[in-house]
């Protein structure tokens, strides 16, 4: 168990895990990539003439990991609560800690499929676990092609045997962990034109002549944004922005963001401003919990 | 004021909105319609809609948990009040 886990290994998710590191927290930092690996060079980070995203990225995780963090190289697909502990899920593992740090910077485009918007409510959603109920003993589809589709497939399976996860041209591309899982669906290859019906969704249509006849879609992104993983851990966003108190934490106890993900102003200075800040606020609140062990054998 | 808020018991934003109102000390019938057919139904029928969770403030029909539109409502109310 992890005293926190921190979604997000850019300069924000760092500069966390660096405070709570120093203070001896057990500290996992977990995600794919970061922005600042797309900056060829940086020339207004107080202290620094000029480096490249990529090195400045370097020292930081070997400032964090000489503290004892751990950094995965893994893709988030699910946060959830259950009995006061946090579990994060993964397409390798599982992992389980007392708080989280969202660090996951901006939200990131993924594919539009025409027409998806539209029918929102009416036969398409993004959350199985909200309305997968409504889906029982259906025809339902989820689109998608990473083991994020895979995971949404599974929670339907609760509710019907028949799910088809549609990849929208794509080739699935799941780790190990979702091969056998993936063996219980059907997969369907073909692009998708766009999605059709009058008042409520009914079809996907893949070409002029090709379409098939549907009574639900669920669309998972194939990398989850904020939007996605908050419907798992209820966490309120506001034109874009995770909402956060005077501590950083979001209206979901023992959760904290920082970085592109609250600020306006979307710089490797202020990721950095913030995950200090939300890495302080986070100790206070472990110890204050009494959930520290530290505290706990003085 | 009459607060209906239809939910599915594995929906956090279900969840999220009743601790917003009771946090608010207000109260509300609340209908799971994993349980309750008739009122699935009937929430399908108000909202046009089938994602949840559906909040009928006084023949007012929001749609998801929409911080915003519920606290102009319940603004509304306790002015009137």
């Amino acid at each position: 168990m992890y005293d926190c886990i921190i979604v997000g290994k850019g300069p924000a998710g760092l500069s966390a895990a660096l405070y709570l590191g120093r203070d001896g927290y057990k500290v996992l930092v977990v995600g794919l990539g970061s922005m600042l690996e797309k900056a060829e060079v940086v020339e207004n980070y107080l202290g620094i003439f000029a480096i490249s995203g990529t090195e400045l990225l370097q020292i930081s995780k070997k400032q964090v990991t000489n503290v004892g963090v751990e950094i995965k190289e893994e893709k988030v697909l699910n946060i959830y609560n259950k009995n006061e502990e946090f579990n994060v899920v993964t397409n390798i593992g599982e992992y389980k800690s007392k708080c989280i740090i969202l660090a996951l910077g901006s939200k990131k485009g993924n594919a539009k499929i025409k027409n998806a918007e539209k029918f929102v409510g009416k036969a398409i959603s993004y959350c199985v676990s909200c309305d997968g109920f409504f889906y029982k003993d259906k025809n339902v589809g989820v689109i998608g092609s990473s083991e994020h589709a895979v995971e949404e497939a599974i929670k339907l399976k609760n509710y019907t045997d028949n799910v088809t996860i549609y990849t929208n041209g794509k080739d699935m591309k799941v780790t190990d962990k979702y091969i056998d899982y993936l063996k219980n669906f059907n997969v369907d290859n073909r692009k998708i034109e766009h999605l059709d019906g009058e008042d409520e969704l009914s079809h996907i249509v893949f070409s002029e002549d090709d379409k098939i006849k549907i009574d639900g879609v669920f669309i998972a992104n194939d990398t989850p944004n904020i939007d996605d993983l908050s419907n798992n851990l209820g966490i309120l966003t506001e034109k874009n922005k995770v909402v956060i108190d005077e501590n950083n934490m979001t209206n979901v106890k023992a959760v904290f963001a920082c970085g592109d993900m609250i600020n306006d102003f979307k710089q490797v200075s202020t990721a950095v401003g913030s995950g200090a800040a939300a890495g302080n606020s986070c100790i206070k609140y472990l110890i204050n919990s009494n959930l520290s062990e530290k505290v706990k054998k003085l | 004021m009459n607060i209906e808020i239809y939910t599915t018991p594995t929906c956090i934003w279900c969840k999220t909105a009743k601790e917003y109102f009771d946090s608010k000390g207000i109260e509300y019938k609340e209908y799971d319609v994993t349980e309750d057919n008739e009122k699935a139904l009937e929430m399908v029928e108000k909202s046009g809609q089938r994602g949840v969770p559906v909040i009928d403030i006084d023949g007012n029909i929001i749609i998801g948990f929409d911080k915003e539109a519920i606290e102009e409502l319940i603004t509304e109310f306790i002015e009137d009040e």
